[in-house]
Formats: C-alpha cells, structure tokens, sequence
C-alpha cells in the first residue's frame, strides 16, 4: 500500500459529497414538525396568511432581489442570449435595466421576459386564467382562445376603448416610465401583431405601488405569468390589477385607500426587469388604462 | 424511522429537519425562492456523484437532505485518489452540463422556466466548485493536497478561511445594498462553522 493511500487511510473511511452541506443537532425533528403543522394549519385556516408569511420569508432570504430573474438572466447569458450585466441588474435593482427599457418606445419593443412574450400579450386564455386562484372565478378572462392570442386585426371583443367616467378619487400607482402600452403591438419573437391587455410602468425595484382608488383587496396570488399579483375590487364594478411585484404587502380583504402602499415593484414572472403591469377593468371589459392615470 | 441526531431516515435517504421546516415554506408560501428548482438541481448533482462512485467501485451509504442542501457519504477508502477527483467532480460538471442544454433548450423553446433552472444548475456548479471544505471545490484541493504532500497542506485551512469571509462580506455588502438577506449570511456562517468532519 502507499503512502498517500496509507494517509488518506488515516485520514477516515469516509468521504462526503454535497450540493452544500447538511447538519443537525439531536431534537430539532419535533420543533420543525410542530412548524410545519402550525404553517399548514396558519395557510389553511388564517385569511391572509399566504401573502404576510410569503413576503416575511422572501424578503429575509433575498432582501428584495429577484432570484428569479437573476436565475433566468444567468440562463439566457448561457445560452448567448443575454450578458452577465443583466444579473447584476436583477439583484441590485435593476437601475441599469429601467434605463434601458426607458429606452424603448411605448409600443412594439416592449418588455419581453428573455425573448418571452409579455403577459397578456400572446399568452393563451388558460395560461391567464391558471392565475387565478379557486373561489374567485368570477375574476377568469372570457376571452375566446383566437382573440387572446394572436389577432391579425380586429381588437378583442373583450377589450374597451369607452372611456368610463371614474366618479371617485383615483391615483398613479406608480410613477415610472411608460414602456408598453394598451394595445396592439408587433410581438419581437414571433413578428406577428397581438394584443397587449394593460400598461407597463417601469419602475426600480421595490419602489411603492400605490392603490388605484378605495377599495378591497381582493386576490393576492403568484403565477408563472404574472409573478407575484393582486387585484383590488373598486366602486362602481371597477377591478385594477397589478402584476410582476416583488412583493405584495396588502392581504385579501384589507380595505385601502387611494394611494395606500399595496405591493412593490418587481419582475417576477415573465419579465426581463422591474416595472408594474397595470390592468383597469369593468365586469367582462378590459379598459384602456392610461385614460385613468395622469402619466405626465 | 428517526435517527439518532434527529433526522427522518428512510432507508439511505436522510431528511432534517431544517429541510423540512425549509420545504413547507417554500412550496405553501415563497414559490420565488425557487425551493424545487434547487431541489432537482441538487438532486442531479448528488446522482452524478452517486454513478460516478459506483462506476469507481465505492459505494453510497447515505444521502442527506439538509436546509443548505444535499450531501452523500460514500465510502471512500475503495476509491484511489484519481477515483475520488472524478467523483467530487462529477457533481459540478453534471448542474454545468444541465445548465448549458437547459440554456440552449429554453433558447430554442423560448421557455422561461427552462432559463431559470439553467441559471440554478450553473449557480450550484460555481458554489460548489468554490474551495471551502465541505463543498465539491474544497474536497478537490483537499484529495490534490494528499496526493501531493501526502497530507492536508494549512493553506488549505486559510483559502477556506478566505472563501467563507469573503462570502460574508458580499452578504453584509448585499445588506447594505438591497436589504438584509439571510440566505448569504446563513450559508457565510455555515463554512466559517462547518466543514468538520471529513
């Protein structure tokens, strides 16, 4: 036998091999049984629990950045489809990023997630409607399947231009920079015309949005699409919607104000940098949103 | 079964409870902290080094699932020193080998998914390639260390030092910054702690 052997031998029989590295102390089993139990318990039965752990967990693991993002711009410079600033952006607030989306003209560039089409843009209306949660589909987009996706030239039937005259106060919910209207746009991926169904207001990362008008907060949830959203029922029918936040601080059921902080900004979901995906809508309309918001 | 420093065993598969307590918060309630990506990306990177230590002849006695990752133990006095390189190579190279196809896959499918776990699989690639002991990089210095001085240089000791400082460091400097954030910190604290054992 060699000396190296022979050392190693010494050494110990064992070798350990990790993606990171697991240790425990003795008795910690039932105190995390007993966690586990009382979060189940806490999400089953406590209104609002979701959101006020979820935001208490993600905001001390990642202090605000958006992993997600950074994660898939680490992917897309892989592939060659990005560069490595992009990550940065992602997990420093992505300033760099608003820049350059300030950049972009109010239709047609956009805001695509690394090549992806923007929500509401050429996602079907199941994928819309994966976003919302049981016991709320009252909330699910009617939109026929051709309407939602890829229109050559007639506007979605559920979409309305008509302006509706809002008999109460309502707010910016964020200020920022207009990079995607309310409307038809040419899709940089596929080339085609489709539908954009809100307004993209860019924003840096974890700036306050603000609620539209008065209201009930009423969903707060967290899809693929539109990352982490909410919407808030107004008077009068009127539902706004706010989507790709980095974190929502309202829960469901809580009454706000106009102007009341409801979320953060973020670029969680399908979304390249930080902004606020805003919808305004009236029972089964989507409406043109920028008629309600004193962009500047 | 439960063992002995308080962890779910199932046959040769170890959960702790830190894990446990990790995993119900991410899937109920933080589905942006990514908890099953990282989970299947530590799981392809634990079966590298599974087959690759089996083809070498060792074999596997015990998978481990902790709240900063997965570990195996192997028995590693079947294993020479070339045979051990390969297998605590094998990890990184398979999430970097992951990474790349998902990377060029999400490409061509325009899939957003897809390019976050390829960000994932090439972020466990570079931590563990990092060379502090307990992960994949320091094992590697550690096994050349052997086969070159027939013993474990204290280099070794200050370049693991080094690493867990630095790690800290951004940790407190990404505090400062965006917001506290525990994860660094907790995982800076870890390799000042860990690393014991081998």
């Amino acid at each position: 036998m060699d000396r190296a052997r022979l050392t190693k031998l010494r050494a110990g029989k064992h070798t350990e091999y990790g993606s990171g590295r697991a240790r425990s102390r003795p008795l910690r089993l039932a105190a995390a049984l007993l966690a586990v139990a009382a979060l189940a318990a806490a999400k089953a039965w406590i209104p609002g629990a979701d959101a006020a752990v979820g935001n208490l967990v993600e905001k001390n693991l990642s202090g605000g950045a958006d992993y997600r993002a950074a994660l898939a711009a680490l992917g897309e410079a892989v592939s060659g489809e990005g560069d490595l600033a992009e990550v940065w952006s992602a997990l420093d607030g992505a300033e760099e990023a608003s820049a350059d989306r300030a950049a972009l003209p109010a239709s047609g560039g956009g805001d695509f997630a690394l090549g992806l089409p923007e929500p509401g843009d050429t996602v079907t209306v199941d994928e819309l409607n994966e976003s919302i949660e049981p016991g709320y589909e009252e909330l699910l987009l009617p939109f026929p399947e051709d309407e939602a996706s890829d229109v050559p030239s007639d506007t979605p039937s559920t979409v309305s231009y008509e302006h509706l005259v809002l008999d109460f106060e309502h707010v910016l919910p964020v200020e920022g920079t207009v990079t995607c209207g309310f409307g038809f746009r040419i899709h940089p991926l596929t080339g085609k015309r489709s539908f954009h169904y809100g307004v993209d207001i860019g924003a840096p990362l974890g700036t306050d949005i603000a609620s539209f008008a008065a209201g009930t907060v009423e969903l707060v949830g967290y899809s693929d699409v539109y990352g982490n959203y909410l919407f808030i029922r107004h008077a009068d029918g009127i539902l706004t919607f706010y989507g790709h936040c980095s974190k929502v601080t309202a829960v469901e059921g809580q009454l706000v104000n106009p102007g009341d902080v409801v979320a953060k900004v973020g670029s969680t979901g399908w979304s390249t940098g930080p902004h606020l995906h805003f919808e305004v809508r009236s029972g089964d309309k989507i409406l043109e949103p920028t008629q309600y918001l004193d962009l500047g | 079964m439960i063992s002995a420093d308080g962890a779910l065993r199932l046959g040769r598969l170890e959960l702790r409870p830190g894990f446990i307590v990790i995993a119900v918060l991410g899937c109920l309630f933080a589905p942006g902290l990514l908890f099953m990506e990282f989970l299947a990306a530590a799981a392809l990177h634990e079966a590298a080094h599974a087959a690759v230590s089996a083809l070498c002849g060792g074999r596997v006695e015990r998978v481990t699932i902790g709240a900063l990752g997965m570990e195996m133990r192997c028995e590693s006095w079947r294993l020479s020193y070339r045979a051990e390189l390969a297998v605590l190579a094998a990890g990184p190279m398979m999430n970097a080998a992951a990474g790349a196809v998902c990377a060029f896959a999400a490409r061509a499918l325009a899939s957003e998914p897809l390019y976050v776990f390829a960000g994932v699989n090439i972020l466990l690639a570079a931590f563990n390639l990092l060379p502090a002991r307990g992960l994949d990089g320091g094992g590697m210095l550690r096994v050349l260390s052997l086969m070159a001085f027939d013993r474990e240089v204290a280099a070794l000791r200050v370049i693991h030092f080094l690493t867990a400082v630095s790690l800290a460091a951004l940790g407190l400097w990404a505090a400062a910054h965006g917001g506290f954030n525990a994860a660094m910190l907790w995982i800076a604290l870890w390799m000042l702690g860990g690393g014991r054992g081998e």
